[in-house]
Parts: structure tokens; C-alpha cells; sequence
């Protein structure tokens, strides 16, 4: 059975508009589904601008999983230490719950603030190694609509972007699907 | 416009109301003449509001020596101030900050100060039950204009009054529209709506926001220093009157969410109110219930830690020894259950999850005021230097029960009447919304479009 | 906001990376300047370390007095990032653009500087490494955890870090927009601190989501540091120190010498790097707006203080407060803070025509810090300095060079910091101001065309 080879196409176009009108051309003439296709631009735009699917993901665990751990560090230490040094200062019993709470607290912040940052990153897909398939110009408010489909559909993407108005088309490398 | 519809993408946006202006002024007209179960509700709370007299009559016989008896008088004036005088706070911060989420419900809220009415009579006979200032630690450091009554009536009446401000000068243009409608053009006269009386009348709400404001956190200091603190010997204690007011503010927060809830569903106005005003005011509510945590931890660690005999005796009147019982049932409506509902987003935008939170709130500081008067009254000698003995609990009869009914009845009622003197819809400001917010196409999808003219 | 130019992504670019790619002469200069000015600071920890804490002015029973109050000073300052960027993130106030990364940088480098002065008022600094981490089990050296100088370091290190990584995790936009404006070595800097950034849909939602997720939980932090600051003094049980109020006034001081400080530092920025495309007076109407409330929410907790400071007249807290008061040199100091802290900044922010001059603002701001370094030292000083009873040798505290030194260095220490972080990386957010042309939108109104904004 032969295998078709993937291919993806950056096309560059210098207005929102004109990519939004290349995806509908895509959608209709070479049967791209929000699937096969990413949107690359310089600043955030209104969910579903340019009619991609929604973005699917799980970061509201990271920090529920990092304030755990980082109160249990700070329970651990905060205890740990008021048994290791069993020491009675100005009254207070050997563990003082409440003088203990601001290091319970403070480590589960810091708990889940570092979890979350690892969490964006990680459902952010970074760091990645190259940024793939990319052009310049978008950070200069050029949109990139990057394409993956079949080989064979490959001209036809191509020829729907530059008719759309694409200031450029790239093609990345094949790959096995 | 989208041209292949199923690449729309759905996903929350900013509700935009769609209520033609007519329909607007025909809601606002329909909402002052209430039938159905308006006239039930007047008729249970009046009737609780009823025997709160006769209970006010009842303990007004045994006297004003046993102060104990007035514990629940007093903290029914601090329930009121503390949620139906602490909803409008919602509103005008909304206000202030230019929010459009408040529209539809602005009027709904401001009008939950008119209870100061009640407030203010009530302050009259409870602040004679108070000791002398003389020779106690108070406000008023020995002055012999020191009398609490003068001066939590000041308080209270200057918040009432300028609630009463606010919802009268805002509901100008909405009566004038509601009784042009009807074709009585007599007070459209006085409000034909020109460009300078709508400039006068955004002014004089923003200054009259900025006062009740103000007099708010006035009133919570006075009253909770004079009724509260300077009852207990050596409770020295900064924080109490701002302690006492972001209490208030959490079950005001609260309030709002319940009244909103209340207005949308018996006022039929879903096309009005959507999820954003609650969205809105779960986020306050979440802010103030760490806030609640926060103040009441400063306070316990900052009298705890020291371990003086003068201030381990406040801690153990206050939490850890007649209301201790009581302390942790608060502790769990007011803080834990609303703390670990608000995390969960779904709870934080729906109503249901809201009212949910809310009555839990409302419960949890019903009993913080319960407590906090019950121990203040409870107290048989206020002119010692520390408390030497810290006295029992102090447990309410019928009578109480029927103050606590009556009182916060009276303050239902109020809002009932008032009602039909006052569309509990702002117009202008919905027709200001209909003005300034819309949806339009967005490359691909819809936006929703907030104008900022200021 | 009625002004609002209309920008192009490339002249966003280029004028926002204009300090970044390119070095102007009086860099150098600026540079030199500031370093000198650190350098007094740094000279002043040097022979404090080579001679002995002796050469401070503090004696028993004042051993706290300009080192704790810069250290609170810088603290506040430090809340200045969180209050602008978390706050009216999640309000998504419009005018937070220009203002929220300097803001944040501003936060990082005060605390970090603030967090020296414990190291170096202990003296022999390298002593506190032995009791830090691992405990020292077999000298007997341990960490009191129930003690307010511990639960400082906590507070300050997740404020530090959870500040630095939210700056961090924020810039990654930015930091792809240099990678792709610049060659060689910088190219290669950016590129590894941008991580691969792309900029499609998954990431900029998560940006967003980030901004808004971290600014929620770095809000709580943000509150209970200066509290925890404030705790230093009232756990004791100083008169004059042992006040409920102290976590929440400390809080609000620090949120009104914070933002003042952003304003301060948004002028020096807009004047320094011809910002004025992007640091527009709408942004300091607003700031300044936001000051008149938070100032008068400040001057309610001083009152709070000071009435129930009195409220039990005990004769010590009574005396401290006439000390503060009415005795030379705090008569002077504290009518010099009432003045700068609330009665002439007040006023001055109640005029819209103040608001939106960036001069009036900036010397308005300056003044605010004065009086709320002012404050922090009458604070600390009068209430260790009044003889109590049972006290057997007191002193008048005098400031000495080295303190005056190390004061005047942890200013060239903050601004040498910010200075150099807006010549490294782009100190306005360049994607915000883009996402700002975005987001814009206009509504028609009759005739009028009012400008308004998409909101999600």
C-alpha cells in the first residue's frame, strides 16, 4: 500500500482579510478543514477570526498540582523544623500552627506559580527546536497560514494562495503521514 | 461575513442586549405595576416586619439594662448594613470603573440602600442602649460631643440619603420615559432629556457614588467601633472597622448576586441580565472572600502572637471560647464552601453556582454578627482595663428571633414598595448600552464591541 | 481613550526596538551616570562589611532604621508591577498597554534590591547562608519559623520568582518580534530565549490565558508580602509597632508609592525614548485616576492607625505619637509627610489638567515617594527610640555616610536594573501595542463615530 506523503505550505499574506479569504478558498477548492491548517501572526486576534478550531487544553491542572506539592513542602518544612528544634518562643505552642501558615501559604503560591509557567510552556508546544516552517514578515503584521495536505494537492494549495494574494508561498519538506 | 458557516467558531462572547428601545421603556413599565407574587411577598414580610415591632415592643418593656437582650437588635442593624447598604457599593464601583455589565442591573442594586430606612430608625433605641462613653476607651476620647446616637445617626443617615440620591436622581429620566409612555407628559417636561441634564445627571452620580462610598466605609467604622469594639476592654483593634467593612463588602457582593437572581427570574428579564453581570460580581465576591481570610487572619495573628494575657482574652471571648462552636459554622459558609466554589470557573460564570455561593455567604455572616453582638453585649463591665472574665454565650430567645425576622423583613418590604415608585430597570442606561455595545463580524466570527466615549 | 494612533506592525517594531537594536551616545553617559550613583551604594556595603555595623548610626535601643526603612521603601515600590499588570489585566482595562512591562521590571529589580538589605544589615551576611538550607543540625543554629524574619524570606522569593517568571513567560512574543529583526549574535539570543515562539492560535491563547492565570495567582502573593513585611513590626510588641492595622496599611502604602513610581518611570521612559506614540497623557489621566483612589484608601488606614493608636491611651502609645509628632526631628519630618504623602498630591490628582500633564505628574509622583519614605522612618524610629519602662540605655539614632550611601545606591542600584533591561529587551509590550490595533474598533453613534474596543 503506498503511504501519501504530507507536505505543508506557508503562504504570507499582507493582510488579515486576504488570509481569512485565502482559508475560505482553501476550505472550498482543495477541501482544507480547520485540521490542516494554522494560523501564524504577530499579535492575538478574536477566537475563531480566521475560522480555526477551537484551542483545546488542560493548563488549569498544572497550578491545582503545583499549589499540592507546594504546600506540602511548606507543611514539611514548617513542621520539620518546629520538631527538629522543639523550642518554645514567647508562649506559643511547638507547632504554632498559625505562625506556620505563611510558609504553608507562601510555598503553595510559589508551588503552583512555577507549575503554571511550566504548564504554558508545556501546552504552549515550547520550547521547540527551530521554529519550523516560519517567515519574518509575520512579525511585521504579515499573517502566515500554514498548510499541511497530501502531495498530490500541493499545486493546487499553492495556486488558491497566490491567487488569494499571497505575497509568497513556501513549501516545506515531504513527509511520511 | 462568513462564507462557509461551518468554520464559525463557537466560543463566549460579551452578551449584547437586542431589546428594541420601546420594548425597553414597555419592560420598565410592566416592572412598577408587579402582580402575582409581588403582592405575596409584600404580604409575608410585611407581616414578619409586623411582629419584629411587636418583638422590638416586648424587649422595650423588660428595659435597656440587660444589654444581652439588645445583642440581636444591634446585629440585625449590622446585617442590614452589611448587605442590603453594601450591594449599592457593587453597583457604583461598577460605576466608577466604567464597567457595562452593570447596566441592566445598577438600578436593581442601588435601590437595596433605601433599607437604610431601616437602619436609621433602628440605630435610635439600640445606641441609647449603650453605656456611657465616659471613661471607656471609644471614638470619642472623653469629648462630651461624644454621644453614639448623634453620631451613628449622622453615619447612617448621610449613607441612606445618599442611596435615596442616587436611586431618585437616576430614576428622573426612567419615570419621566415610563409616564410619557402612558401619555402622561407631565414629567417629561421636566426631563425632556437634553444634552446638558444628561451631563448634570452623569455628574451627580459619579459624585454621589464617590459619597456613598465614603459613607459607607464611615458607617462600618462608627458603628462596628461603638457597638462592637468599645464594648469589649482591651480590644484595641485598627483593623476592626475595615475588618468589618469588606465583611460587609463579601455579603454585599452576595446580596447583589441574590437580588440579580431574584429580579431576573420575577421580572422576566432574561433578555436583560445574562450570565455577565453575575461573571462579574463572582469575580468581586471571590476577591472579598480572600479578603475575608485575609483581614481576619491580620487580626488573629497580630493578637495571638504576642500571647498578652489582655489580648489572648479578646481572642478567646471572640473565637476560641463561648462562640467558638458558632465561629466554625461561620467559618465554613462564609469563607470555606464560597473559597473552594468560586476556584471552579463553571460555578463562577452561572447564576445557579452563584446563588448557591451567595446564600452560603449570607448564612455565614448572619452568624459572624450574631456573633461578634452577642459577645460585645454579653459583656458586664466595659469600664474594666482588660476583660477579667470572658462571659458565656449568650443564647437568643423568641424575641431575638423576631427582631432578626422583623428587621430584615423591614428591609425587604422597603425594597418591595419601592418597587413601584421606581423602574428596577435603569432605561437610559440599557438604552446607553443598546447605543454603545454590538455585535458585529469579525473576519470570520462575530465580536462583540464595547464603545468607550469617554 | 479618544487618542489612539493609528500604527503599522513595522513602525511598532521599529520604534519599540529602536533602544534595543541600536545604541545611542548618551548611552553611555546615562550608564556611567547610574553607575556612579550605584557605585556610592556599593562603596558604602564594602566598608560596612570591612569595618563592622558600628559604622552605622544604629545603637540600642534604635537597631532598625534607615536600612529597614529602604528596605520597606523598595518592598513597596515593588508592588507597583502587580497592581498596574495583574489588576487591570484581569479587568482588562485598555490602558494598561505601555505600562504593565515596566511595571513589572520595576517590581523585579526593587525587590530584588530590597532584598539585599536584610543580607547586608546582618553585617556578616555570609553567616545567614549557615542557618538558610540545609539546617546547620550539630552548631545548634536554628530557623525559627514561627518568627517574621522567616516568613519575609518566603514572601519575597515567591514574589521574586513568580514576578521574574511571569515577565519571562510574557516577553516570549516580543522576544520572537527581536529574534526576527535582528542579525548575528543577537539573532541567536533571542532566538534561544524565545524558545521557538510562532505566534499561532494554540499560543496566543495561552499568552492570554497565561497573562490572566498568572495575574490571578500572583495577586494573593502580592497582598501577603508587604504584609508579611508589616509583620516584622507588629508581631513585636512595641508600642507604636503592635497595631492589627499594619498588614493592610503597609499594603496600600505600597500600592500608592508603587503606582506613583510606575508614573515617575513611565515619564522618564516616554521623555528618554521619544515614546510618545504609546506613553500618552490618557495613560497617566488614568494612573493618575487610580492614585486618587488608592491614596485616599491609604489616608483611611493611616487614620485607622492613628485613631486606634490612641483610642486606649496608654501612656506609651500616647507618648510615641507625640514623639512622632511634636518632637524635633519627627515634628519636621512628619509635617513634611503629610504634606508630600496626602495633602499636596491629593488635591493635585483631583485636577484633569494635572492628570494629563506628564510633568505635573512626574513631580506629583515624586513627591508621593518622599512622603511614603518619610512615613516608613517615622513608623520605625520614634516608637524604638522612646524610652520605655524598664529600659536601661537608649540613644537619638543619627544617620551616618555609609547609610546615607546605601540609600542613595539602592536608587542607582533599581535604576542602573530597569535601565539596563530596556536597552537588553523591549521595556513597552511590543505584541500588546499591536493586539491594541487589533482590538480596535468604532462604533457609530448619530453623527458621532465613538472609538470602542472588541471585547472577549
Amino acid at each position: 500500500m503506498v503511504v501519501a506523503q504530507r507536505q505543508s505550505l506557508l503562504g504570507i499574506f499582507p493582510t488579515a482579510e486576504a488570509a481569512a479569504e485565502a482559508l475560505d478558498e482553501l476550505g472550498e477548492k482543495a477541501g482544507i478543514t480547520p485540521d490542516d491548517f494554522d494560523v501564524l501572526t504577530s499579535s492575538p486576534y478574536p477566537e475563531g477570526a480566521f475560522g480555526e478550531k477551537p484551542v483545546a487544553h488542560r493548563l488549569y491542572i498544572f497550578p491545582i498540582a503545583g499549589a499540592l506539592c507546594g504546600f506540602s513542602v511548606g507543611l514539611l518544612l514548617t513542621v520539620g523544623t518546629q520538631m527538629a528544634y522543639p523550642l518554645i518562643t514567647h508562649g506559643k505552642p511547638v507547632i504554632a500552627i498559625p505562625a506556620m501558615l505563611i510558609v504553608m501559604y507562601e510555598g503553595t503560591m510559589l508551588g503552583a506559580i512555577l507549575f503554571t509557567i511550566l504548564g504554558i510552556l508545556f501546552e504552549s508546544r515550547l520550547p521547540s527546536f527551530g521554529v519550523g516552517l516560519y517567515d519574518p514578515r509575520i512579525s511585521e503584521g504579515y499573517v502566515g497560514v500554514v498548510v499541511s495536505t497530501t502531495s498530490d494537492k500541493v499545486p493546487v494549495v499553492e495556486r488558491v494562495m497566490r491567487d488569494a494574494g499571497a505575497a509568497d508561498v513556501v513549501a516545506g519538506p515531504p513527509r511520511g503521514s | 461575513m462568513p462564507r462557509n458557516t461551518h468554520r464559525a467558531v463557537h466560543h463566549y462572547r460579551p452578551h449584547v442586549i437586542t431589546v428594541p428601545p420601546a420594548q425597553v421603556v414597555a419592560d420598565g413599565r410592566r416592572l412598577m405595576r408587579p402582580g402575582g407574587a409581588y403582592g405575596l411577598a409584600v404580604a409575608f414580610f410585611g407581616l414578619l416586619f409586623l411582629l419584629g415591632v411587636v418583638g422590638f415592643i416586648l424587649r422595650l418593656s423588660g428595659g435597656t439594662e440587660h444589654r444581652a437582650g439588645w445583642a440581636y437588635f444591634a446585629a440585625t442593624i449590622a446585617f442590614i448594613l452589611s448587605t442590603f447598604q453594601a450591594a449599592p457599593v457593587v453597583a457604583v464601583a461598577g460605576r466608577l470603573a466604567k464597567g457595562h455589565w452593570r447596566r441592566p442591573v445598577a438600578r436593581a442594586l442601588e435601590m437595596c440602600s433605601l433599607a437604610g430606612l431601616v437602619s436609621v430608625l433602628m440605630v435610635i433605641p439600640a445606641a441609647l442602649v449603650l453605656p456611657p462613653t465616659f471613661g471607656r476607651p471609644s471614638l470619642y476620647f472623653d469629648s462630651p460631643l461624644g454621644i453614639p446616637l448623634v453620631w451613628n445617626l449622622v453615619i447612617l443617615g448621610a449613607l441612606f440619603l445618599a442611596g435615596l440620591g442616587l436611586v431618585f436622581l437616576s430614576a428622573r429620566p426612567d419615570r419621566a420615559m415610563v409616564e410619557a409612555s402612558e401619555g402622561d407628559l407631565s414629567g417629561a417636561g421636566a426631563w425632556p432629556g437634553t444634552t446638558r441634564q444628561w451631563r448634570v445627571l452623569e455628574k451627580g452620580m459619579t459624585l454621589l457614588s464617590a459619597f456613598y462610598l465614603m459613607a459607607y466605609v464611615g458607617a462600618h467604622t462608627v458603628f462596628s467601633t461603638d457597638f462592637v469594639m468599645s464594648q469589649v476592654p482591651g480590644w484595641h483593634s485598627a483593623i476592626f472597622p475595615a475588618l468589618h467593612g469588606i465583611d460587609g463588602l463579601q455579603a454585599g457582593c452576595a446580596t447583589a448576586i441574590l437580588v440579580m437572581a431574584l429580579v431576573r427570574r420575577f421580572g422576566r428579564l432574561e433578555a436583560y441580565i445574562s450570565v455577565d453581570p453575575f461573571w462579574g460580581v463572582s469575580k468581586l465576591m471571590l476577591a472579598l472572600t480572600l479578603l475575608w481570610m485575609y483581614f481576619h487572619y491580620a487580626e488573629f495573628l497580630t493578637l495571638w502572637y504576642g500571647r498578652t494575657p489582655r489580648e489572648i482574652a479578646v481572642l478567646t471571648l471572640l473565637y476560641g471560647g463561648p462562640y467558638l462552636g458558632l465561629f466554625i459554622v461561620e467559618f465554613l459558609f462564609v469563607w470555606l464552601i464560597p473559597f473552594i466554589m468560586l476556584l471552579i470557573f463553571p460555578v463562577r460564570r452561572s447564576i445557579g453556582g452563584n446563588v448557591v455561593v451567595a446564600l452560603s455567604i449570607l448564612f455565614g455572616l448572619l452568624l459572624d454578627r450574631i456573633r461578634l453582638y452577642s459577645a460585645a453585649f454579653s459583656v458586664e463591665d466595659v469600664f474594666e482595663h482588660m476583660l477579667e472574665t470572658v462571659p458565656g454565650p449568650y443564647i437568643p430567645d423568641l424575641v431575638d428571633i423576631m427582631i432578626l425576622a422583623g428587621g430584615i423583613s423591614g428591609a425587604v418590604l422597603v425594597y418591595l414598595l419601592a418597587v413601584r415608585l421606581v423602574p428596577l430597570l435603569a432605561l437610559w442606561e440599557v438604552r446607553q448600552a443598546l447605543l454603545l455595545s454590538r455585535a458585529i463580524p469579525y473576519l470570520r466570527t462575530e465580536a462583540t464591541v464595547v464603545a468607550k466615549p469617554e | 481613550m479618544q487618542e489612539r494612533p493609528v500604527l503599522s506592525d513595522r513602525q511598532i517594531n521599529r520604534e519599540l526596538l529602536d533602544f534595543v537594536l541600536h545604541t545611542p551616545i548618551w548611552f553611555w553617559g546615562v550608564l556611567m551616570l547610574l553607575g556612579l550613583v550605584f557605585g556610592a551604594g556599593f562603596v558604602a556595603v564594602v566598608y560596612l562589611i570591612a569595618t563592622g555595623v558600628g559604622v552605622w548610626g544604629e545603637n540600642w535601643p534604635v537597631m532598625w532604621a534607615f536600612e529597614i526603612t529602604n528596605f520597606v521603601f523598595w518592598v513597596g515600590i515593588s508592588h507597583a508591577g502587580v497592581m498596574i499588570s495583574a489588576i487591570l489585566r484581569l479587568t482588562q482595562a485598555e490602558w494598561r498597554r505601555p505600562v504593565t512591562r515596566a511595571a513589572e521590571v520595576l517590581t523585579v529589580f526593587a525587590l530584588a534590591t530590597a532584598a539585599l538589605h536584610p543580607a547586608v544589615h546582618v553585617g556578616r551576611f555570609w553567616r545567614v547562608i549557615y542557618w538558610v538550607f540545609p539546617y546547620d543540625f550539630f552548631r545548634g543554629i536554628w530557623p525559627n519559623v514561627r518568627s517574621p524574619l522567616i516568613w519575609d524570606p518566603s514572601a519575597i522569593f515567591t514574589y521574586l520568582t513568580g514576578s521574574s517568571l511571569f515577565i519571562y513567560s510574557v516577553l516570549i512574543p516580543d522576544l520572537a518580534v527581536a529574534r526576527d529583526r535582528s542579525t548575528g549574535w543577537r539573532r541567536t539570543f533571542y532566538g534561544i530565549l524565545a524558545l521557538g515562539w510562532r505566534g499561532n492560535p494554540r499560543q496566543w491563547r495561552l499568552q492570554t490565558l497565561a497573562g490572566i492565570l498568572l495575574s490571578g495567582l500572583i495577586l494573593p502573593v502580592f497582598v501577603s508580602v508587604h504584609s508579611i513585611v508589616s509583620f516584622d513590626f507588629a508581631m513585636a510588641l512595641v508600642p507604636g509597632w503592635h497595631s492589627t492595622v499594619f498588614a493592610p496599611y503597609f499594603v496600600i502604602g505600597a500600592v500608592w508609592s508603587g503606582v506613583a513610581a510606575v508614573a515617575t518611570l513611565m515619564a522618564i521612559l516616554r521623555f528618554m525614548f521619544k515614546l510618545h506614540n504609546y506613553i500618552r497623557p490618557d495613560h497617566f489621566d488614568a494612573l493618575g485616576r487610580l492614585l486618587l483612589v488608592v491614596g485616599n484608601a491609604w489616608f483611611y488606614f493611616f487614620l485607622l492607625d492613628f485613631i486606634f493608636g490612641l483610642y486606649a491611651r496608654e501612656e506609651t502609645e500616647v507618648k510615641i505619637w507625640q514623639a512622632r509628632i511634636f518632637e524635633w526631628p519627627f515634628n519636621a519630618l512628619f509635617v513634611i509627610f503629610l504634606l508630600t504623602a496626602y495633602i499636596l498630591p491629593v488635591p493635585l490628582l483631583m485636577m484633569r489638567s494635572v492628570r494629563r500633564s506628564v510633568t505635573m505628574m512626574f513631580l506629583t509622583s515624586v513627591l508621593i515617594n518622599i512622603g511614603m519614605w518619610l512615613e516608613r522612618y517615622i513608623l520605625i524610629v520614634p516608637a524604638l527610640q522612646y524610652k520605655q519602662v524598664l529600659q536601661f540605655s537608649w540613644s537619638t539614632y543619627q544617620p551616618q555616610l555609609p547609610e546615607w550611601g546605601l540609600v542613595i545606591g539602592s536608587f542607582g542600584l533599581v535604576a542602573l536594573g530597569v535601565f539596563l533591561f530596556a536597552k537588553i529587551f523591549p521595556i513597552i509590550p511590543i505584541y500588546e501595542q499591536k493586539e491594541s490595533q487589533v482590538f480596535a474598533a468604532e462604533v457609530k453613534v448619530g453623527k458621532v463615530t465613538v472609538p470602542g474596543v472588541i471585547r472577549e
